[in-house]
């Protein structure tokens, strides 16, 4: 017997599985630290953002973003504020311009990286949650190791994400792009 | 589902996601703003949901490559030769557990019960668990237990391995417990100069190495010199080692040295902790009900 799982199942079970992998991989040995620099969520967010859906594209990154905040414990809401920003920024866009190629969402990953760090670094500064001698060099360093872990995670996800959820995701061309049923 | 409120119903789709949204934004900066200001790091039933949820994928994705690295080492290695060290490590590090344990205990019954007489509620045994899980973030530096209140640990116990001091638990599920290292930017302790015997304090900087403050300028401090536990926060024992001073930055006079320290523990290698009962755990009610009530007092007059 097959199980058939929609959309909606899909999505939250890839989430659940972003957020397990990711506090998982960064205990491999000797690879484990370079999964520090990879945001899975964020990559999900991406892929479900390049579709001009708009409701979906915030839902999981707000949904995504919050799973991580209750995993750090550390400052609720910061990184669902900004992978929720992320995911709506991208679909609303994509309704203008298709963004949804493999070399375009393979150019718009790295952009919202660093958005993501800067945000998100930014929360915490913001909050006086950074410890005081984080330098603005070292929110760079960690921004660009993001954007090239993302950027190399995306190349080898995005594929998958085809295969397991692109079917789902794909907006046809009869679709209302921004409509609120769209999740 | 509720009908919308008639003004809503005029916007069109895209105007009324844009509204859901900015609403969504709001609301979580709110959360942001509230949870800054209660500080309160760790514990919440939300989080503790969540990672009871996980524990069960972390524990078995952390035995696969346990196992994967072990079966990998022991054949690729001389076999033999591997096993008796695994065999003699494991059993040094149980034996240091031991004196590290019994050292506490010591240290515990003669300081508290003996010259305090401060009442202890419930001392819970030292609990051996694995690390089965990272924060998987370069903002923080937290690891996740497979052990939790089942297993008697609560919030505030320090961790330790054989080597030294690993941090302190600021969440705890049925069966899972986070551990917030030295090296978290968000974690301090007090900590002491073995030569020298000044207390300072210790601040991670989510980096290898921690920094040690408040140091004046006139104590001696030199490259190598161990780094222990004050005991002065109330969360760690004293005494315990944290780790060794990497650099130093002299200061003159009254100012005071920046002191980087290398933690003893390798925290990016851990597999095996202890996790300590809290240090000092006075019972409240305890000493409530020992005490003569304000109206006692008043009749007795």
């Amino acid at each position: 017997m097959v199980l058939e799982l929609g959309p909606t199942a899909r999505i939250t079970l890839a989430l659940g599985l972003m957020i397990a992998l990711q506090t998982i991989l960064v205990r491999l040995p000797y690879l484990g630290f370079v999964f520090e620099y990879v945001d899975l969520v964020l990559i999900l967010t991406v892929f479900v953002g390049i579709q001009p859906r708009v409701l979906r594209a915030a839902l999981v990154g707000m949904t995504g973003g919050l799973l991580q905040d209750l995993l750090w414990g550390v400052l609720y809401g910061a990184s669902g504020f900004t992978k929720m920003l992320i995911g709506y920024t991208l679909a609303v866009v994509s309704v203008k311009f298709s963004l949804d190629s493999k070399i375009t969402r393979l150019l718009v990953l790295p952009l919202s990286s660093v958005t993501n760090t800067g945000l998100f670094a930014f929360f915490l500064y913001f909050f006086s949650i950074l410890p005081p001698e984080t330098t603005f060099r070292d929110i760079v360093r960690i921004g660009m190791f993001a954007l090239l872990g993302n950027t190399v995670a995306g190349v080898v996800l995005f594929p998958l994400g085809d295969r397991w959820l692109g079917k789902w995701i794909a907006v046809r061309s009869t679709d209302e792009p921004l409509a609120p049923r769209a999740f | 589902m509720p009908p919308l409120p008639s003004p809503l119903l005029r916007l069109d789709p895209a105007r009324r996601a844009a509204l859901l949204v900015a609403a969504l934004l709001l609301a979580q900066f709110l959360l942001m703003s509230l949870h800054a200001r209660a500080r309160s790091l760790g514990q919440s039933l939300p989080r503790t949901a969540l990672l009871t949820l996980l524990q069960p994928f972390q524990k078995a994705s952390d035995l696969v490559v346990s196992t994967l690295v072990a079966t990998w080492k022991g054949y690729v290695d001389l076999r033999g030769v591997y096993a008796a060290n695994q065999r003699l490590q494991a059993e040094n590090d149980r034996l240091r557990l031991l004196l590290i344990e019994r050292e506490r205990e010591a240290r515990e019954g003669q300081r508290l019960r003996a010259l305090l007489e401060l009442k202890q509620s419930s001392p819970s045994p030292t609990v051996v668990a694995n690390v089965i899980g990272g924060d998987g973030s370069p903002w923080f530096r937290q690891i996740l237990l497979d052990k939790g209140s089942f297993d008697g640990i609560v919030v505030n116990s320090p961790v330790v391995t054989p080597q030294g001091v690993v941090g302190r638990v600021v969440a705890v599920g049925p069966n899972v417990a986070v551990v917030q290292t030295i090296a978290d930017g968000q974690a301090g302790l007090g900590a002491t100069l073995a030569t020298s015997r000044a207390n300072g304090e210790l601040r991670g900087q989510n980096q290898l190495l921690c920094r040690l403050e408040s140091i004046s300028g006139l104590t001696e401090v030199s490259e190598g010199e161990l780094v222990l536990t004050s005991g002065l926060d109330g969360v760690y024992p004293k005494g315990l080692v944290i780790g060794t001073v990497e650099t130093i930055e002299r200061a003159s006079g009254a100012g005071l040295h920046r002191i980087q320290v290398r933690p003893a523990v390798p925290l990016e290698r851990l597999e095996e902790v202890a996790v300590l009962p809290p240090t000092i755990q006075v019972s409240i009610s305890g000493l409530l009900r020992s005490a003569p009530s304000a109206r006692s007092l008043a009749k007795g007059k």
